[in-house]
């Protein structure tokens, strides 16, 4: 199961995780133009294709939702979901030094995954990526 | 459909669990003596049997597998931290490989001895190697990545190599 990073209840990525205190906090930089795509997935769409995947032809799945987008697209939208202040920016040669290579390679360089195969051979019918859908706060 | 469940009481696994159950299957939840009471607790609420058992300790699992004799392993182990700072990654990076890795070694193994004949692991769709438009399960893992990341697109490749195969 190659998920998207989760997010939803016991996640870091909710409003009252560890991610909605970070981005609160601005804490959570764009860093360069933002443009490494990240693929999300609620926990619980995560948790049902799993439960499929026990009678499944067997292989790797992405298990991914269809809003894959660029950092700087979902980090203003899920601070704007957690009410907090708009994101700062900062190079990609100021978050080597604040933030290490990591940081700097998940928020430039980072290729979202589609989801096809699993939408085929699971049926896999992912929620769409809540907070960039509404203003709604993400559960 | 009986499940045996490593990494039950996680992020991912208390849904999985929920969900298993609604689907009439038998949960067997993995469970390390040493936090064992309070995981005990919580896989009891939810329906699920808890097993006292360390993915990182073979004999363990072999005992644990062998006294449920499952249709199915679902791996979900992993050692992230609490907090997803740049810090809190670095520092739980090398326990998380460790228990990803042997973890994975040793169900597997315990699996081929027994007969078991699905295996569900966990790995990561943000692993794919960069390049233009979406990646699918063909696509180029990140081996060359940055020196924290790249480890794990490496394990993915891997796991995919072990002994059960796929087809494509």
């Amino acid at each position: 199961m190659r998920y998207g990073f989760f997010y939803g209840p016991g996640t870091w990525f909710t409003n009252a995780g560890d991610m909605g205190d970070q981005v609160r906090r601005q804490q959570v930089p764009v860093i360069g133009a933002g443009q490494g795509v990240a693929s999300f997935v609620h926990i619980k769409d995560a948790a049902s294709a799993t439960v499929t995947a026990l009678e499944c032809a067997p292989g790797p799945y992405n298990i991914v939702d269809d809003n894959p987008s660029q950092q700087r697209v979902w980090l203003h939208a899920f601070a704007r979901a957690c009410g907090a202040p708009e994101p700062i920016q900062i190079t990609e040669q100021e978050a080597l030094v604040s933030s290490g290579a990591d940081s700097v390679y998940y928020a430039t360089r980072l290729r979202g995954a589609a989801n096809e195969k699993a939408r085929h051979e699971l049926n896999f019918r992912p929620r769409p990526l809540e907070w960039l859908q509404s203003r709604a706060v993400p559960v | 459909m009986r499940v045996l469940l490593a990494g039950a009481t996680g992020a991912i696994g208390r849904p999985l669990i929920r969900i298993l159950k609604k689907h009439g299957h038998s949960v067997f939840g993995l469970v390390r003596s040493a936090k064992s009471a309070e995981s005990t607790h919580i896989l009891t609420e939810m329906g699920a049997e808890a097993l006292i058992g360390d993915a990182l300790d073979a004999a363990s699992v072999r005992a644990a597998v062998a006294r449920v004799r499952p249709d199915a392993v679902i791996n979900e182990l992993t050692a992230l931290p609490q907090h997803y700072t740049p810090a809190e990654m670095k520092a739980a990076a090398e326990r998380d490989t460790r228990v990803r890795r042997e973890g994975n070694v040793n169900l597997l193994a315990v699996m081929r001895e027994t007969g078991v004949r699905r295996y569900v692991l966990q790995s990561s769709g943000f692993w794919y190697a960069p390049g233009p438009g979406l990646a699918d399960e063909s696509s180029l893992l990140a081996v060359d990545a940055s020196p924290g990341v790249a480890p794990a697109p490496a394990r993915t490749l891997n796991s995919s190599q072990q002994p059960f195969g796929y087809r494509k």
